[in-house]
């Protein structure tokens, strides 16, 4: 235990690549041992990444590796969590349908993971940026081998996409550490916002969008998820729940650690801009939603909503906001995780992901309907259902305490943006009950009455992600509770380098309320 | 001959040598009852010797190299010569070691052949050790000559005699401007060294301008950069594979070493800024339109062929903050940026154009045609998109630190538009590379494609994956690279 407290900052993304790089040079074994020996590792970088959480939550964690700094606290604790226990998940999940190239398999997702939790834990900003663009190939790899007929177009399109983004952002740092004359490899936020400082003031919104692309790519957030919709449908489901659980919440740990404290003063310039963007993004999301029938693409829609959310959530920097986008993220991963399993374990017996032709599922397989409804309500926002209490946080968060936001925004806008959300939620939330009812209907119209029941072992299999879920959708509030000390720093830097006044540091009490306790 | 200048011409000699004894190998045989076929398998062993008493050469050589020493022949014996000399000596005995399976099916002319990939050396190893325009041009004639010995009598494919073709002609395009540059440079300053040239330039000379203009479009043209590429791109897309890959990696040395010579001869005498723009916007057209260009092209051997114009590209980019420097001295840091640039690409270079002979395809085969080589050769599959992402400079190689220190150099020299470019443009490059990827991995093998494909052979195979693991041994211990060309420019 006392190995894993002190160097289990590195052991998780070690132990989950030295496995990969291990069945890499492993000799022929069959399937199942290969599937037997990832799920060991994914599950031991789990168990690992959650006591590493648990200490984190208490006091940051740091480690100094080949002079790379890796830290940990409460709020990329979560996420790293999140990451870690998805693994097994996902490996377990598209395993039935992979017959060949099992090791490949294996190793990609294992890699997935690796290097996607290195991402997360990396403190250098430039090394955090190259480490993501490399933990993206192997998330590629995996739908471009194991996706449906139209995984190249996809592929090709997400991938391009993420490389262009990630390229501009690199540029940019590289840039700004040059400014601060420090090493590219050793230049920390700190050295980045030195770097913008003594740049012309009206480059700052160009640096931060460039920097926060990366994030919000990875986060599908309003144009930047031109990708989502096709990846999630031609993605098999192990790729679908890496990119819900480890890319997004990497793209959330870009966004709000490398981005805004980076260029703060280029949120100010781009503010208007970005909640415009931002209240269509979820309008329209929400309004597709309601139209869906395809289960994965009406999943993709309603994490594009989260996504959307908890990005404009970081840049319109109310700290309780930041934190709130943190639980989203989180819980959103969990929640989708759950519905991605389910609509993977219906498409294996139904052969189809089209609502209409589920009709009668609710009767056949309740199990299969009941998972799904709890996993589609959570994304789609309904409170207590995994990913919707951490929304609903959210949206109470956006007018709270807005420390640098308000300084450029009338606060009527701030209310605006709460009523939006609350309405996206709503009209999701309609969308989904929508999907759901057609599946509840009696089979009248497509029977599938000689279907095997669902074994005991495939109830088990599914209620991992679901029993993972729900401690998602439960702990949100804990999480954001937690990450509230981070973020509220992270805001207070951010309005100290864009030289914002903030309002005085209001103590909170244990709900996240700012009402003033009693000390 | 001074001392200096039988050092600076070591290298040229011990690959005439080497030469002349292949063509002695071919000649001999029948007078003396010899059979010619035992007579070949020796080729390789003399051109491997070569190319190892040229590394050994530059490697003793080293020490006293500190100090560079220049002959009144517009010789110069200096570190980064030797290090030029070298990778060309590397690239020589690479290639040909590749290019043995394939020589073996020659029935005539396999002496000269070996012959051919020496005299290339010799002329390169020439072209990289002077600061002299007339001895420049005299070296790429003799560079010319054997590299169309090479190319035409392609067995491979049926671009070969395009290849030769079109390298003659842009070779007679270069030599005219080179030779118009000579005339220029003779008349401003008395002189065809570039130092001369510098302080023509300096002065404000009329006509050294257009000379040092027209110097430009030479190294552009050697370097294949773009709007100069298209004869570059011929012959590393229709010559036999390891020429391709000698020719292509060879030239990349050459021409950033000559422009690196350029640069301190005219950043020496203060010059004006007409380098570093000239320089700079060739880089800035290069680097984004060489990987767009090759987004279009349908045969993979000309999509990689525009992708080995890349590192030329990056050279240009970290030489043009080179030539903002102010003291009298190229920025060191631009300068290494260069090298580096230069060292990864033509390493990447020579590895990507083996790679992509691996599946014995036909050299006019397009991105169909290549669908499912992951499947079948994941490793190797993976190898050649590992070397394809050192051209292109995308993170994870050797060739995104070079792309990294060339950005850090122009934001030192306050170029930011083109150090953004430089790192930027990455994507750019990768996107062929992901396509290829997406071709190689995620489609299945045409069910056209014969079961009974010939394997790779085994020296090809083996010097590629030894390519390969160079740039990525680079990559985890950049520290040696970085060494190499600090102490090349001391």
């Amino acid at each position: 235990m006392a190995l894993i407290d002190t160097w289990g900052l590195a052991l998780v993304p070690l132990l989950l690549v030295g496995g990969a790089l291990f069945m890499l040079v492993m000799p022929g074994v069959d399937r199942l041992a290969l599937r037997h020996v990832g799920m060991t590792v994914s599950v031991a970088a789990a168990l690992v990444g959650l006591r590493l959480a648990w200490l984190a939550s208490e006091a940051p964690r740091t480690l100094a590796l080949f002079g790379a700094e890796l830290r940990l606290d409460a709020l990329n604790g979560p996420m790293v969590v999140m990451a870690c226990v998805s693994l097994p998940v996902a490996l377990r999940a598209g395993a039935p349908r992979v017959f060949e190239r099992t090791q490949f398999y294996v190793v990609t997702v294992l890699f997935c993971g690796g290097l996607g939790t290195a991402a997360l834990v990396v403190a250098a900003p430039i090394v955090k940026l190259v480490i993501a663009t490399l933990a993206a190939v192997p998330l590629f790899a995996l739908v471009s081998l194991f996706g449906g007929p139209q995984r190249g177009s996809s592929t090709m399109k997400a991938a391009v996409l993420w490389l262009l983004v990630d390229a501009a952002a690199m540029a940019v740092a590289v840039l700004l550490a040059a400014r601060a004359h420090v090493a590219v490899a050793s230049a920390s936020v700190d050295d980045l916002a030195t770097g913008a400082a003594v740049q012309p003031p009206g480059q700052a919104s160009l640096l931060f969008l460039a920097l926060a692309a990366p994030g919000l790519v990875r986060l599908a957030a309003g144009p930047f998820s031109v990708w989502l919709s096709d990846f999630l449908e031609q993605a098999p489901v192990s790729a679908a729940v890496i990119a819900c659980a480890t890319a997004a919440p990497l793209g959330l740990e870009l966004l709000a650690r490398v981005a805004l404290p980076a260029v703060p003063s280029g949120v100010l310039a781009l503010l208007p801009v970005i909640l415009l963007v931002g209240v269509l993004a979820l309008g329209v999301s929400a309004m597709l939603a309601l139209a869906e029938r395809e289960l994965r693409r009406l999943i993709a829609q309603l994490v594009h909503l989260a996504g959307a959310a908890a990005a404009l959530a970081v840049m319109t920097l109310g700290s309780g906001a930041i934190a709130a986008a943190v639980g989203l993220v989180v819980a959103s991963a969990g929640s989708a995780m759950l519905a991605l399993c389910t609509v993977e374990a219906i498409e294996r017996r139904y052969e189809t992901r089209d609502c209409v032709e589920l009709i009668g599922l609710g009767h056949q397989t309740p199990l299969l309907a009941t998972l799904l409804a709890a996993g589609l309500f959570g994304l789609g926002g309904v409170p207590l259902v995994g990913a919707g209490t951490a929304l609903w946080l959210l949206a109470a968060a956006l007018g709270d305490g807005p420390a640098f936001a308000a300084a450029a925004l009338p606060g009527s806008w701030l209310l605006a943006l709460q009523i939006v959300v609350v309405a996206a939620t709503a009209l999701a939330s309609i969308g989904v009950a929508t999907a759901l009812r057609r599946l509840l209907l009696p089979a009248v119209r497509h029977g599938h009455k000689h279907l095997e029941r669902v074994t005991a072992a495939q109830t088990l299999r599914l209620l991992v992600p679901a029993l993972i879920a729900l401690i998602a959708g439960l702990g949100a509030p804990v999480v954001v509770l937690q990450a509230r000390p981070i973020a509220d720093q992270i805001a207070r830097v951010a309005a100290a380098r864009a030289a914002v006044q903030p309002p005085p540091a209001e103590p909170f009490d244990e709900l996240g309320n700012d009402d003033e306790v009693e000390r | 001959m001074t001392p200096t200048t039988v050092a600076a011409l070591t290298p040229a000699g011990i690959w005439l040598v080497a030469a002349l004894v292949c063509l002695g190998l071919e000649a001999a045989g029948t007078p003396v009852g010899w059979r010619k076929r035992s007579t070949r398998t020796h080729l390789p062993w003399v051109i491997g010797l070569a190319a190892l008493a040229v590394l050994a050469h530059a490697v003793l050589r080293w020490g006293d190299a500190a100090s560079a020493a220049t002959s009144a022949q517009g010789l110069i014996v200096d570190r980064t010569g030797l290090l030029g000399s070298g990778v060309i000596a590397l690239l020589v005995g690479a290639v040909h070691l590749a290019a043995t399976p394939s020589l073996a099916a020659i029935d005539e002319e396999r002496g000269e052949m070996s012959a051919g990939f020496a005299m290339v050396g010799a002329a390169l190893s020439v072209a990289c050790g002077t600061v002299d325009l007339l001895v420049l041009a005299a070296a790429l004639v003799v560079a010319t000559g054997a590299q169309s010995l090479l190319c035409a009598p392609d067995r491979e494919g049926p671009h070969g005699i395009e290849a030769a073709t079109k390298g003659i002609v842009g070779a007679g395009v270069l030599l005219v401007v080179l030779a118009l540059a000579v005339v220029f440079a003779w008349v401003c300053t008395g002189s065809t060294a570039f130092a001369g040239l510098g302080r023509a330039l300096a002065i404000g000379a009329p006509g050294a301008a257009f000379a040092a203009a027209m110097i430009v479009v030479v190294l552009a043209l050697i370097l294949g950069a773009v709007p100069f590429q298209q004869s570059y791109v011929d012959v590393a897309h229709g010559a036999s594979t390891s020429s391709a890959g000698l020719l292509a990696g060879g030239m990349l040395v050459v021409g950033v070493l000559e422009a690196v010579r350029l640069l301190d001869g005219v950043v020496a005498t203060g010059a004006d800024q007409m380098l570093a723009r000239s320089f700079a916007v060739i880089a800035a057209l290069t680097l984004v339109g060489a990987p767009v260009a090759s987004l279009d092209q349908s045969r993979i051997g000309r999509v990689v062929a525009y992708l080995a114009v890349l590192p030329g590209g990056v050279a240009l980019a970290a030489l043009a903050a080179g030539a903002l420097s102010t003291g009298g001295t190229a920025d060191a840091g631009a300068v290494r940026a260069a090298l580096m640039a230069v060292l990864s690409g033509g390493l990447g270079c020579a590895a990507a154009l083996l790679g992509v002979a691996l599946p014995r395809l036909d050299p006019s085969s397009t991105w169909e045609d290549w669908s499912g080589f992951g499947r079948t050769r994941p490793v190797m599959a993976a190898f050649l998109v590992y070397a394809l992402g050192t051209l292109a400079g995308v993170p994870g190689t050797i060739g995104f630190t070079a792309r990294l220190e060339a950005a850090r150099a122009l934001f030192a020299a306050r170029v930011d538009w083109l150090g953004l470019v430089v790192v930027a443009s990455a994507a750019l490059g990768a996107a062929p590379i992901v396509r290829l990827a997406l071709f190689l991995f995620a489609k299945d093998v045409p069910s056209t494609r014969a079961k009974d494909q010939p394997a790779p052979g085994g020296l090809l195979l083996g010097t590629f994956a030894a390519l390969v693991i160079a740039c990525g041994l680079l990559e985890v211990w950049p520290g040696l690279l970085d060494e190499l060309v600090q102490q090349a420019r001391r």
